[in-house]
This record gives C-alpha cells, structure tokens and sequence, in this order.
C-alpha cells in the first residue's frame, strides 16, 4: 500500500510534474516590459527634468551592468570602461555623419568594436595574474581620449560632434523622451537577461570561482584565460553598445562626455555602491545616485560647483564602510539572516 | 598487474638553482593509495604540482591513463581526471560549499542538473550535506578540508592527489577523514597523499614512496619502508641510522 503511495507521487500524473515551471527569466522579462511601459508613459508627460533623469539613469544602469561582467562576476577590475562606451559612441556617430549609416546599424557595429578591443586588451593581459588587466584598462581609457582629441578630422576634438536632429525610428533621434527610454531600457533589460543567463549556467558558476581564487578554480578544471576573454568580449561589447544610444540621446559627444576619467569612475561607483558581482547590484546603485547626482547638480550646481562629485564621494565611503558587499549585497544578506532566525525559532 | 594510472620518466624541475624534483620516475596502478613521504623540501609539493599541470616540467615525461600529458595546463588535467587538493586550503570563500563542489563538477558537464547531483553526492560522501548553504569563508579548518576534498570528488576523477590533508587535523576529525578518504578509494579512486602526519599515512597507504631532495630513495611496503636505512637517514640524518 505505501509502496503504491510513493508510486503514485513521484509517477508522471504527479501534478506538480505535470505543471511545468515557467521558463527561467520570464519573471525579469516580464516586469522588465511593464517597467519600461510605465517609465516612458511616465516620462512622455513628465517636466524634461524628470524625463531626462530617468533616460540617464537607465543609460548608466546599462553601463554599469555592462561592466559588472568582467568587473563582478569575473572580478577583474575594469578602470576604463569609458573606453568601450565613447568607442561605441564614436563609432556610430562618426558613421551616421560622415557617411549615412543608420545609427542600428552604427550600434551593431559598435557591439563588434567594443567586443573586439576587449578581447585584445584581454588576450596579453589575462594570461597573467596581477593588477594588469586593470592597469591596461586604465591605459586603454587615457589613450583613447587622446585619440578623440588628436584626431580632429574624424572626431571634432575637443568641439566634439554634433549630430543631425533628423527625427525618426530610422535615425534613432526623437523630440520627445518616451522612445529614448524605450530603447535605453530594451538595452538594460538585455545586459540584465545576458547577465542572469551568465549567472545561472557553467560559465558563471566559473567566473566565480576565477574571482574567488584564480589557481583553485584552474585545479576545478576551469579554463580562467577563456572564461576572463569570454567575459570581457561581452562586456566591452555591450558598454560600447549603450554608447550609441547616449550618442542618439545627447546629439553632442566631446571626448570628457563619453571617454573621460570621470565617466569610467562612476560606472565603478555604480556598480560598488549597487554591489559588484550581484545581477541587479549595478541597477540599484544607478536608481540611487544617478537620480541623487542629477538633484544636487540642479539645486546646487551654480551656486556650488563641483558638490555633486563631493556628494558622490560622501556616499562611496559611507557605503564602503557599511555595506562592503554594496546595498544589494546588504539587503540579500539580511534577508537570508532573517529566514534562518526564523528557521531556527 | 592492475592497470597503469600515472607515470613519470626522468621528471626534473628546477628553480633557479634549486633542482626541486630531480629526473624522478614514478608508477602508480588503479585503486592504489600511494604515501608519498619526504622530509621538508624535499620536493613533495613541486612534484604533486608537475601531476597536476600547475608546473610545466623542465625535463621528462608524464602519462596519465598511458596518454602522454606532458606540459598540459591544470584545467586540462581536471578535466582528463586528475584532481588535486591544495596544501593550504583554497575555498572559494565567497561562494557556498554547494556552489564550491558545483564549480568542481562542471569541469565534466555543462549542465547545471548535473553538476548539483554531483556536488551534492560529493558533500555527502564527506559529511558535508547539511552545509550545503553555508559559506566556505566560514567552515573551521576540518570542515574546509572536506570541502577541498568533496570539490575534487565531485570533478569525480580517477585520479585523486591529496596534499597535506591531515595535517592541522585534531585526532577527532583524523580517524573519520581516514574513513572518508578510504569510501572514496573502495568506490574506484586511485590515491596519492603526500604526509607528514606518518602514523595516518602507515594506516592508510597500501604503498610508500620516499623522496628526499628531489629523488626517490625508497619504495615499497610501508612497514619495510620505514624501516629502510635511507629513510631514517634522510629523515634524521646518519649518526641515527642503525647498521
């Protein structure tokens, strides 16, 4: 009897066999495209000011996410990602201006362009362990900033570019914002799915390991050189991606905008405010600062120069000192500290 | 004659003037579990990193499953079926004892189903199934060295090299690790384990090779090799060995 009992549940007329689990990710698909639905009916009537936030802030939410690949799941340290950011941004602009090409077409370009320099910067420097993926990053970014200068024919220099405000689907620029936030959150909404895809496979599990302990994980039969390569292709690929669409957004692209220092030091902040290495870390560290950034800038910007960079710094080491795994990282542990008091009382 | 696992010809590796392993010829057979002893720098460690492709040898020849593996990378080695624990323990610190044997497991599958299946029959083979969520950063050192055991378990190969896993044991964790390590040997795995806790290795081991300065200078039964005269030498120095 009890033999047939334990037949019965574990047997294909099982219900809880029957009912199939939704696919993996359709819960962040989902809410994603609601999300997005709010924020551009939101920002379609929203005052600009808002309108604008709100674009900004997805736009580094995929910047920061972007990075968090080779930064926080692979744990090596990006110092330059503006490099991959202004090299996308460049890419379509100049291909858009000099020669017609279609800001799409300019953004798969792009993703090829930012895959391809982080796959060379990785190839030397991934072989070896040390700070030198760091400090050739941090090169990578100085270097190409030059290069945007330097080359005034292509680039404008330091006047930088501006681009034609025909609007349209076609060439990727409106007058209102809604689109722009449709697409900027399209693009988040991708970087989040590939990252929750690397996640929850082999290759994160061996990014994480390559993070933690590079010799170990190389004796656990992991690849590191290919899994760091791998990682930084995709990274650098979609930074550089995210690039077109602010270029799209802004119409105007100097050197410091899209390859300064400061841009590749925010992203870092996002993403270690947030929590680097967690899927939603470098999202919510956007949606805190970049609206905050955007408040202090326009309440104190004239009268009080330079404070919303002293603000930003306040809140890294405030952070940094409390919550060393980032807010994310500090809600996710409360919440496991809390289910296992429960468990125990 | 049971089934050649690993052999080294004329293995060197040198650094810098220091010659660590010095053209060392090594045979193991399946289900063995071989002592390797030696006093201090002996060359012990340097040799298991040769086995495991973390080294590249200078000079001589490696096979393993009579395959000539000689110069292949430490991942390459996992995945062929070597697998190794490190003398001072490596847990992936930010991860959980389930996602640590996990990495392990993926070294011969992709699939995630798997690789948890793997993990978990692992962690339990060492008595580790109720940390399963726990962070590695926050075992004790006895519970660590499980991990490090079950994380190369659960690459399941055929070849298991142990590093120094007794040592930093209390007598109450040594006699169940000993047990552990025995189940894994029964269920296939061939041994090695490089010792210094010498009584362990006695109870274990049905076969002993000594190196001293980079060479062999014994082999054979664990009783008559403890016994041998160079041994003693090597471990005490000449005015001790009994003529």
């Amino acid at each position: 009897m009890s033999q047939q009992i334990v037949n019965r549940s574990s047997g294909p007329i099982d219900p809880m066999v029957r009912s199939r689990p939704l696919p993996k990710h359709s819960l962040l698909i989902g809410f994603g495209v609601v999300a997005i639905a709010l924020l551009a009916f939101v920002s379609s009537s929203a005052p600009v000011f808002y309108g604008h936030m709100i674009v900004m802030t997805l736009i580094y939410a995929a910047l920061a996410t972007s990075w968090n690949i080779i930064g926080g799941f692979a744990g090596q340290l990006s110092l330059g990602h503006a490099a991959f950011f202004g090299l996308g941004a460049y890419t379509s602009s100049i291909l858009f201006v000099d020669f017609g090409i279609s800001p799409w077409i300019g953004l798969l370009i792009a993703l090829l362009g930012g895959a391809t320099l982080g796959l060379l910067i990785g190839i030397p420097t991934f072989r070896l362990r040390g700070p030198y993926f760091a400090l050739a990053t941090l090169a990578l970014g100085i270097i190409l900033l030059n290069v945007a200068v330097h080359f005034r024919e292509l680039t404008g220099g330091h006047v930088g570019i501006s681009l034609p405000p025909t609007e349209g689907w076609g060439t990727m620029t409106f007058l209102n914002r809604w689109q722009y936030v449709v697409i900027a959150g399209g693009y988040l909404l991708v970087c989040l799915l590939i990252s929750g895809i690397i996640l929850s496979n082999r290759f994160g599990y061996q990014l994480a390991a390559v993070r933690e302990d590079e010799e170990a994980a190389r004796a656990l039969g992991v690849n590191a050189t290919r899994v760091k390569l791998l990682a930084g292709t995709l990274s650098g690929g979609l930074a550089a991606g995210i690039g077109t669409i602010y270029a799209q957004y802004i119409l105007f692209l100097t050197p410091d905008s899209v390859l300064g220092t400061a841009v590749s030091i925010e992203i870092i902040v996002l993403a270690i405010v947030g929590g680097s290495g967690k899927l939603y870390g470098p999202l919510l560290g956007a949606v805190l600062l970049i609206p905050a950034g955007q408040l202090v800038l326009r309440e104190f910007g004239g009268a009080l120069p330079g404070l919303h960079t002293l603000v930003y710094g306040v809140i890294v080491i405030i952070v940094i000192l409390l919550f060393p795994r980032g807010i994310w990282g500090m809600l996710t542990d409360t919440a496991a500290l809390i289910n296992r008091r429960r468990k125990h009382s | 004659m049971s089934t050649l696992m690993l052999r080294t010809t004329g293995i060197t590796k040198r650094f810098g003037g220091v010659t660590a392993v010095d053209s060392l010829d090594l045979e193991i057979f399946e289900n063995e579990i071989v002592g390797l002893l030696g006093p201090n720098g002996a060359g012990k460690s340097t040799l298991f990193n040769l086995i495991a492709g973390a080294l590249p040898p200078d000079t001589g020849r490696l096979e393993v499953f009579g395959e000539d593996v000689t110069g292949q990378p430490a991942h390459r080695m996992c995945q062929r079926g070597v697998a190794r624990t490190f003398q001072i323990v490596r847990p992936l610190a930010g991860l959980t004892v389930l996602e640590n044997a996990m990495v392990g497991a993926f070294a011969k599958t992709r699939s995630v189903r798997h690789a948890r299946e793997r993990a978990e029959a692992a962690l339990d083979l060492v008595g580790l199934s109720e940390m399963v969520t726990t962070m590695a950063s926050s075992l004790t050192l006895g519970h660590r060295k499980r991990l490090e055991v079950a994380r190369a378990l659960a690459s399941q190969p055929q070849l298991l090299l142990l590093d120094e896993m007794m040592a930093g044991l209390n007598p109450a964790e040594l006699d169940p690790f000993i047990e552990i390590l025995r189940d894994v040997n029964r269920q296939g795995v061939t041994i090695i384990v490089v010792e210094h806790v010498v009584h362990a290795v006695m109870q274990l081991a049905s076969r002993i090779v000594v190196i001293s300065q980079g060479r062999k200078i014994s082999e054979g039964l664990p009783a008559s090799v403890m016994s041998s005269r160079a041994v003693v030498e090597a471990y005490l120095g000449d005015d001790f060995a009994i003529s």
